[in-house]
């Protein structure tokens, strides 16, 4: 930013108030631009010369967020907020497409794979394969309607667990789902549905149900796998699948897990085809995390999860890379910037949490949904309308765990990134109707899900569930 | 009189939204009448209303003002207890959070809310009158908003200009010189300087001169700006660098204008300037109100003397 010379700010401080302080309502209007035209010129031209006033305007403006919902909203400076994350999902969407264009071909031959995308809506989808850990292949497969049933039964309630569902508050994450659906495989009977990213793409439905197929074309081996670790959750889909299934990710993902690995199957895939998009998802960095640990839900990703390694971390991108390589190491520098170093803190490379933050809104994850408005109403946050203004960020606490990173500082600011930092959430805990705007001084996370948040009042923010929900102490 | 012609329409506008209005506010939930609401209305148009409304403009003012917090704020100074619970329900909190942001130091902003706490309870008396401030607020802004602005307006009486110097190290860490009022007239740069500059500061808009302001004498961020006035953070950013740029134009100009070669212009507006910084705590007050010297400053002063 050019600088000015330093007369003109002589000049500007010699200048005098005409006319007499407008009063707090009027200047409260006057931020909110509920005033009309004239009276704004006139605070305008005030505080052009007035500078108490000036500072009572920025100190009265309200955290960013709220911002959104107080403004008498001007359809002039939505545009392009609005345009610009338009412009993202288009992209987005036309990548993946090209992505999935890629992977059609290959899916072809490997008709009998099966690969079970357990996408929200479809979440009945029989062939949850699993159920047989290992042995099961082909046998198992034989009863997958059944089988297919009833572990998607059983599926179910531990898909509880997972947190999907939509609380307020919570953030919404696509469904890992995708990965255990892959990997079922073995055996599987019926190329079952192709890998299909877009549950709403082209496939026919009728391939969904493939599964009845005779388990007897036991896939030699998996390799039909088609194991496409699906969590192509390109932009569309997340929005959808908000909410809906509780992708029972993590207990397919235990199951997958063991078959995973007695498989060695190789996703045919299309994975590179999928690391574009994929590699923008953050849901996909997590399904593969999910993998190695079998614990229902635990999605974490979790750097020491090699035996999740066997091809679908393969063909998951630079995530996967990332997993196997080094985990990089983090700190925060003294004036509140987060660095991470990829070679044991010999050199240290300064990390923007902003830079990507807004890329995860615009797949719906709008984490920070549910602020409660002016009003004291709960209202979903706008995933497009989110702040137009970045705040200045000052951070002083950084937890990793692997490649997962949570990292919080001033004015309750927490990110919170699966991929070592390649994009980050914001994440804004809410505890009943309170959010935590204190600045974070310390951050803790044990493990993947339990973490605690420590404020400079004091205050002590605990979650049990990797950040989706928060409970004040 | 052109005072009983606005009145009057203001009364005749009143009247007729009273129904709509009535209903919007939900006031009968605390136990309070139509008629009350409709005289509260009444005083917040005469007092916001100028000579030159119209009555279509009186109606979207009436329109656009939040009338259940309204309702509820004068309850709330009017001593009705259920109206202060709900109240305290809503915005003991906020207040709270409010005033940490603002003042960013916990036992500071636990002053400050209770001090405000204490105005809009009505705790002060005139006359034997209980007096809330929250008699004030006129719902042309949400409540919370106003809540916001009286603790900011608060805070500013209280610090004066501090903004974001708190403490006295940070605040000479920063450079800033502490001097006594000097009685001797600023040392005076060629005067043409400061004519210069004051016409081409002139020719801006006040919304210019306002960012300008807020930039460089407040030192407000880019963001901050853009949100006081609600534009996007770039905006601010790209009217900055414009600004900047046609300054020294404009001034360079008017110095020309003024019989300085070129030369001669540019090398006054290099001119060492920490000279004109003896000058900065006396035009620093833009304000003709005598500023309220914390015991911190004049310690200081007494300390730094005519050093």
């Amino acid at each position: 930013m050019q600088n000015v010379p330093q007369v003109v700010r002589e000049r500007l401080k010699a200048t005098t108030p005409a006319t007499p302080h407008p009063d707090a309502d009027v200047l409260t209007a006057f931020a909110e631009r509920s005033l009309p035209e004239r009276e704004r010129s006139l605070v305008i031209e005030h505080l052009a010369r007035c500078g108490n006033c000036r500072d009572v305007v920025a100190l009265a403006l309200p955290a960013s967020e709220d911002l959104q919902k107080v403004l008498v909203p001007s359809r002039r400076w939505l545009t392009w907020p609005v345009l610009r994350w338009g412009l993202v999902t288009v992209g987005i969407v036309a990548i993946a497409g090209v992505g999935f264009l890629q992977i059609r071909p290959r899916q072809a031959p490997k008709v009998t794979a099966r690969i079970e995308l357990d996408f929200g809506p479809h979440q009945s989808q029989p062939a949850v394969p699993k159920a047989s850990p290992a042995e099961g292949k082909d046998e198992s497969r034989a009863s997958t309607p059944a089988s297919g049933n009833t572990s998607a039964d059983r599926v179910q309630p531990s898909g509880e667990n997972k947190l999907i569902g939509p609380t307020a508050a919570a953030r919404v994450f696509v469904p890992k789902v995708s990965v255990p659906a892959v990997s079922g495989v073995a055996g599987e009977a019926a190329g079952g549905p192709v890998h299909n990213q877009f549950p709403h793409g082209p496939l026919p439905p009728a391939q969904w149900q493939q599964q009845t197929r005779t388990p007897a074309a036991p896939l030699p081996m998996g390799g039909q796998q088609a194991h496409r670790p699906m969590t192509p959750p390109v932009a569309s889909e997340t929005v959808e699948v908000q909410g809906a299934a509780p992708v029972s990710v993590g207990t397919e993902a235990a199951n997958q897990d063991l078959q995973l690995q007695a498989k060695a199957a190789q996703p045919p895939t299309a994975g590179d085809a999928l690391g574009g998009p994929i590699a923008k998802s953050k849901p996909a960095v997590t399904a593969v995390g999910a993998n190695a640990a079998p614990q229902a839900a635990a999605v974490t990703l979790d750097s020491g999860s090699p035996p999740v390694s066997s091809s679908s971390e393969r063909s998951l991108t630079q995530f996967a890379k990332l997993s196997s390589t080094s985990t990089p190491r983090w700190t925060v520098s003294p004036s509140g910037t987060l660095q991470r170093s990829f070679d044991q803190g010999q050199t240290w490379q300064d990390v923007d949490v902003n830079v990507n933050a807004g890329f995860a809104q615009n797949y719906g994850y709008a984490r920070e949904e549910a602020l409660p408005t002016a009003r004291g109403k709960e209202a979903p946050a706008d995933k497009k309308a989110l702040k137009q203004a970045a705040p200045a960020i000052v951070l002083r606490a950084v937890s990793a765990n692997g490649t997962e990173v949570w990292v919080g500082g001033s004015s309750g600011l927490l990110y919170h990134s699966l991929d070592a930092g390649g994009h980050w959430t914001r994440v804004l805990p809410l505890s009943g109707a309170t959010i935590l705007t204190g600045d974070i001084v310390a951050l803790e996370f044990y493990d993947a899900q339990h973490g605690k948040v420590t404020t400079s009042t004091a205050e002590v923010w605990i979650t049990a569930d990797d950040g989706q929900t928060w409970q004040k102490q | 009189m052109s005072a009983t012609r606005p009145i009057s329409t203001v009364q005749s506008v009143v009247n007729e939204l009273a129904a709509e209005l009535h209903a919007r506010s939900s006031c009968e939930q605390f136990g309070l009448t139509r008629e009350w609401l409709v005289a509260i209305l009444y005083e917040v148009g005469s007092k916001s209303a100028s000579a030159e409304s119209s009555e279509a403009e009186m109606r979207t003012f009436f329109l656009a003002l939040r009338v259940d917090e309204l309702a509820l704020a004068r309850a709330c100074a009017a001593g009705h207890n259920s109206a202060w619970e709900v109240f305290l329900t809503r915005y003991r909190e906020k207040l709270y959070l409010a005033a940490l942001r603002i003042a960013r130091e916990d036992s500071a902003a636990r002053d400050l809310a209770d001090t405000l706490y204490a105005d809009l309870y009505g705790t002060n008396t005139r006359e034997g009158e209980r007096v809330s401030k929250l008699a004030s607020y006129t719902g042309r802004g949400s409540l919370e908003g106003w809540l916001r602005t009286v603790l900011a307006q608060e805070y500013v009486n209280r610090y004066r200009r501090t903004k974001r110097l708190v403490s006295l190290d940070e605040e000479a860490e920063e450079g800033a010189q502490f001097r006594a009022p000097d009685p001797e007239p600023a040392p005076s740069g060629d005067p043409r300087l400061a004519q210069a500059t004051d016409e081409a500061l002139a020719v801006l808009s006040a919304e210019d001169r306002m960012v300008l302001s807020a930039y460089y004498l407040d030192g407000r961020t880019l963001a901050e700006i853009a949100r006081m006035l609600g534009v996007h953070e770039s905006t601010i950013s790209r009217k900055l660098d414009k600004l900047a740029r046609n300054l020294r134009k404009q001034i360079l100009a008017g110095l020309a204008g003024r019989g300085m070669s070129r030369r001669q212009a540019e090398e006054a507006l290099e001119a060492d300037v920490r000279d004109l910084q003896l000058d900065i705590r006396r035009s620093l007050a833009q304000e003709p109100a005598a500023p309220a010297f914390s015991k911190k400053r004049v310690e200081a002063r007494v300390r730094e003397g005519p050093g």
